[in-house]
């Protein structure tokens, strides 16, 4: 049996395969470009060489795609087409591609007439880019010439933009994370978009149209990086294997006489060129799916005006935060470049702060800052991570990309669906801290030396630098320990309290430790899909619990007996009373409340025997702004509230509900007057009216949904409803996200309770326009809901029917 | 031949393999597990309320030795792996029938 890709002595190929053969040992040239010609042309030599004499008339050898533009790799198909008016094809075919075969070559083989291929062409979309790649091997020239002008003529009134952005923006939302072990030739930023440059530019040559861009030197540069890096893991793997994987990295490297972190850093920089030129050349790349159809219509006027304000991070922000999604007209590029180096204002800090909040539209708009040249002159700090890669085979993404998903993995924990992050976000004073520590935890990377500590340095003094004066110390802080927690849980004994000692006192204090370890969280899911498993959650998690008992309980104990004494005076009762209503709730109780929020709690519940609820405005008598309600726990209760303080044109913006063990609920409500002009209701007017409602003698629901009418329709119509795990196991939590207006709580209540369950505690929030808020509930028989036959269909009912009910 | 499996604490892994390098031994097969023993799970508390951990993180340990070396090995992991508290975890010994290595196709002692 001869031995796989054999062939006999004389056949045409055997220039060709001995070709390849030695180049799996060595490049020619810099293994892009050159490699890929000298391929292109054995492969030639040995095709022309196999045209039978009598078929050069009728016939035209054709090499497409790839092979047509010369960049045959070394185990690429061998694309090629049979252009033809009339030919005898059986003959064509056996002496053309059979020897292709026989020497297990994978060819792409078509046969077609010129008709026929602008049939095929019209058809679809890949027969055309591959037709546009057409170039003679051998045979009758002029039929590669009809080809052309049928394609000029049927081009000429079809740009082929909106097609190739279209597929550049479906692999943006395959990678949306710019990937290390990325596919050279389908992946964001990769061979296709050069492709697909080539292809825009060949159309205006062939219909005779001015090129629409230039191939630039950094266009050309990338490009034969990617082809030569291409080759590299061809020789390596012995096959067409596209993928830049850890295993082949050093074999690549080696083939290229380099090393595995320059060969990396090629990769990164050249796909991130290919990505960035392909923002920049087809400027509605970043339209979100949604919006396309909206966008089409306005694009021209959309592009012309943009209205944005004057500072570089102002226009960033803005044009990220367009409905359709991230466009940066050319005036804003202009604007931005111009600007160069410039002090930082606070207007400037809160844009820097609003794009790391914007998530893969931030990470866009800061793509083009750093490409419009200000992020080199404004944060230089960060501009060595661009595209800087990481060889560690546990790490997906390239250090800036890693950064990037770092934050939006934080914002995942602090507004997502996890309540255990989430409660600890929520008592990090000031979220910045999160957000900045999370962007610049890796900024150590890449320049030698312990990153930790680099970083530090690094991050420090930017943060002093642009004015974030108060945040320095803690960002630093926090990038100086971010693998801390990380290597305690996982090498060293944890049970040991002089360890959680130790720990403990690098950590400082509860906020940097619970900032630390959602850090820790963040940077692990943000590494790759290894790095983040149920067991390391739980190492982490059990060292998290044991710091948190070695730094609160001894100044935990001095602040609660001070506590209570505060809350005693407040309430005008014995610091015993306070400590048993303390007692009686649950735990956080203390730490989520103020002191005179608890002892109006206190005040309140003693006064219930009289009277079923009871209610206390607090704040400042201009400002108030805080409502607390005391009464007996029942199914209907936060309904009725909620629907009382609608009626009395007051906006809940977040509220705390918890009930005491002696089932007095206890419930704490930030709240706005939304028409300021009127005088609030007097607290009595909105105790009665509760008092009524919760005797069913006032309809509140439907005055409720009166006052909240006009306010309908105003939003975007943004609603999500979901059930996320409850990790107390007690009950069935469910989450509602809608867009906020006066009322929106009683409605979503309302809706809770016509389904059949009752609330028992709940957390409500409001985050700009939207409204974010958690129900835990129970079904009729008191139970939590489990079975997830019964949770879908509810979920999906309670999304129709709040969907009815808020829009 | 003996397959040695071994459930540690995890922080104990750096300790074992370097106790089981200085040994002699050249390979090991290593994976992050969950489960629970005598200790079923853990109990902390956090802020004043408990929480339990049904399933305590270990790690795995699997080391193949030739029959001669087996009480070597068992006894290096034992002593390197314990901290004398509960939860230090398990050591199993069971006969390999066979082992390939697979690049030379050698079999048996030459394969470990």
């Amino acid at each position: 049996m001869p031995a796989k890709g054999a062939v006999a002595t004389g056949n045409p190929l055997t220039a060709f395969l001995e070709l390849r053969r030695s180049l799996r040992r060595a490049p020619l040239g810099d293994g892009g470009r050159d490699t890929c010609r000298a391929l292109s042309d054995a492969l030639d030599e040995a095709i022309a060489a196999s045209l039978p004499r009598g078929l050069a008339d009728e016939l035209a050898v054709v090499a497409v795609g790839g092979y047509g533009r010369r960049e045959q790799s070394l185990f690429s198909d061998v694309d090629v087409m049979l252009l033809h008016s009339g030919a005898d094809l059986a003959t064509a075919t056996r002496a053309l591609l059979y020897p292709l075969w026989d020497a297990n070559l994978k060819v792409g083989h078509s046969a077609r007439t010129v008709a026929e291929c602008t049939v095929a062409a019209k058809e679809s979309f890949e027969t055309l880019t591959a037709l546009l790649s057409t170039r003679l091997i051998a045979g009758n020239g002029k039929l590669v010439g009809d080809l052309e002008a049928a394609l000029a003529g049927m081009l000429a009134g079809r740009p082929l933009t909106s097609r190739l952005a279209a597929a550049e923006r479906e692999r943006r939302a395959v990678h949306n994370y710019p990937l290390m072990a990325a596919d050279l030739k389908n992946g964001r930023g990769g061979l296709r978009t050069f492709q697909s440059f080539w292809w825009e530019r060949r159309r205006a040559e062939l219909v005779g149209l001015p090129l629409p861009h230039n191939s630039t030197r950094e266009e050309q540069r990338a490009h034969r990086a990617l082809l030569a890096v291409r080759n590299a893991l061809h020789a390596t793997a012995g096959k067409a294997l596209d993928e830049f994987v850890p295993d082949l990295r050093d074999g690549a490297a080696k083939w290229l006489s380099s090393d595995s972190w320059d060969v990396s850093e090629r990769v990164t920089k050249s796909l991130r060129t290919g990505d960035q030129l392909a923002m920049e050349r087809w400027p509605d790349l970043n339209i979100e799916r949604a919006a396309w159809s909206r966008w089409r219509r306005r694009r021209r006027r959309s592009l012309r005006s943009h209205g944005s304000p004057e500072r570089p991070l102002a226009r960033a922000r803005a044009a990220a935060e367009r409905p359709e999604g991230l466009v940066m007209a050319r005036v804003d590029q202009a604007a931005i470049a111009a600007w160069g180096s410039h002090d930082w204002t606070g207007a400037d800090r809160r844009d820097l702060i609003g794009l790391l909040a914007l998530g893969s539209r931030g990470r866009s708009a800061m793509g083009w800052l750093h490409r419009l040249g200000w992020v080199d002159a404004n944060l230089p700090e960060i501009a060595h991570t661009i595209a800087a890669p990481q060889l560690a085979p546990f790490h997906e993404h390239p250090v800036d990309t890693h950064l990037w998903r770092t934050v939006d993995e934080m914002r995942a924990l602090v507004s997502g669906g996890d309540p255990w992050y989430t409660s600890i976000a929520q008592e990090v004073a000031n979220p910045d801290l999160l957000l900045l520590g999370s962007f610049l935890h890796d900024v150590g990377k890449a320049h030698g030396g312990d990153h930790s500590t680099v970083g530090a340095d690094l991050a420090g003094s930017l943060c002093r630098r642009i004015g974030f004066t108060e945040l320095a110390e803690p960002v630093a802080a926090l990038v100086q320990n971010h693998l801390l927690l990380a290597d305690t849980a996982t090498k060293r004994d944890t049970s040991d309290r002089r360890v959680l000692a130790e720990v403990a006192d690098r950590c400082h204090d509860l906020q940097r430790l619970q900032a630390l370890y959602l850090l820790t969280v963040a940077d692990a899911k943000a590494t790759g899909r290894t790095m983040w498993t149920d067991w390391k959650a739980t190492l982490l998690k059990n060292l998290y619990v044991g710091l948190v008992g070695v730094i609160e309980p001894e100044p935990g104990r001095v602040a609660r007996a001070q506590r209570l004494q505060s809350i005693a005076r407040f309430a005008a009762t014995a610091e015993d009373r306070a400590a048993a209503h303390v007692d009686a709730m649950p735990p956080g109780y203390l730490e989520g409340h103020s002191d005179d929020e608890i002892a109006a709690h206190l005040r309140l519940a003693a006064g219930l025997t009289r009277r079923e609820s009871a209610v206390q405005i607090l704040g400042a008598p201009d400002a108030a702004d805080r409502m607390v309600v005391v009464g007996i726990d029942r199914p209907g209760l936060l309904g009725a509230i909620a629907g009382v303080l609608t009626i009395h044109n007051l906006e809940i913006l977040d509220a705390r509900l918890q009930a005491r063990a002696d089932g007095v609920a206890c419930d704490t409500f930030h709240i706005r007057h939304t028409l300021p002009d009127v005088p609030m209701s007097p607290v009595a007017t909105i105790e009665a009216d509760l008092s009524a409602a919760l005797r069913g003698t006032l309809e509140v629901a439907s005055l409720a949904a009166e006052k909240a009418a006009p306010y309908r329709s105003r939003g975007r119509r943004h609603l999500v409803v979901r059930a996320p795990p409850d990790p107390t196991l007690r009950y069935t939590a469910i989450e509602v996200r809608c867009d906020d207006r006066p009322g929106v709580l009683s409605d979503i209540v309302q809706e809770l309770y016509a389904a059949g369950l009752d609330i028992r505690a709940a957390r409500i929030d409001t985050r700009g326009d939207e409204a974010r808020d958690l129900f835990y509930v129970l079904d009729r028989n008191g139970e939590p809901i489990r079975d997830v036959n019964e949770l879908a269909p509810l979920i999906a009912g309670l999304r129709s029917s709040l969907r009815r009910r808020l829009y | 031949m003996k397959l040695v499996t071994a459930f540690i604490k995890p922080f104990k892994l750096d300790d074992v393999k370097d106790a089981l390098k200085a040994a002699g031994v050249s390979g090991m097969t290593v994976c992050d597990v969950n489960g629970f023993g005598r200790q079923s799970g853990q109990t902390e508390v956090y802020r004043g309320a408990e929480y339990t951990v049904d399933f305590v993180p270990k790690v795995r340990l699997d080391v193949v030795v030739d029959d001669t070396e087996a009480d070597a090995v068992i006894t290096t992991i034992e002593e390197a792996a314990r901290t004398g508290d509960i939860g230090d975890g398990k050591i199993i010994v069971t006969t390999a029938d066979q082992v390939v290595r697979i690049r030379t196709g050698e079999r048996g002692r030459d394969a470990i």
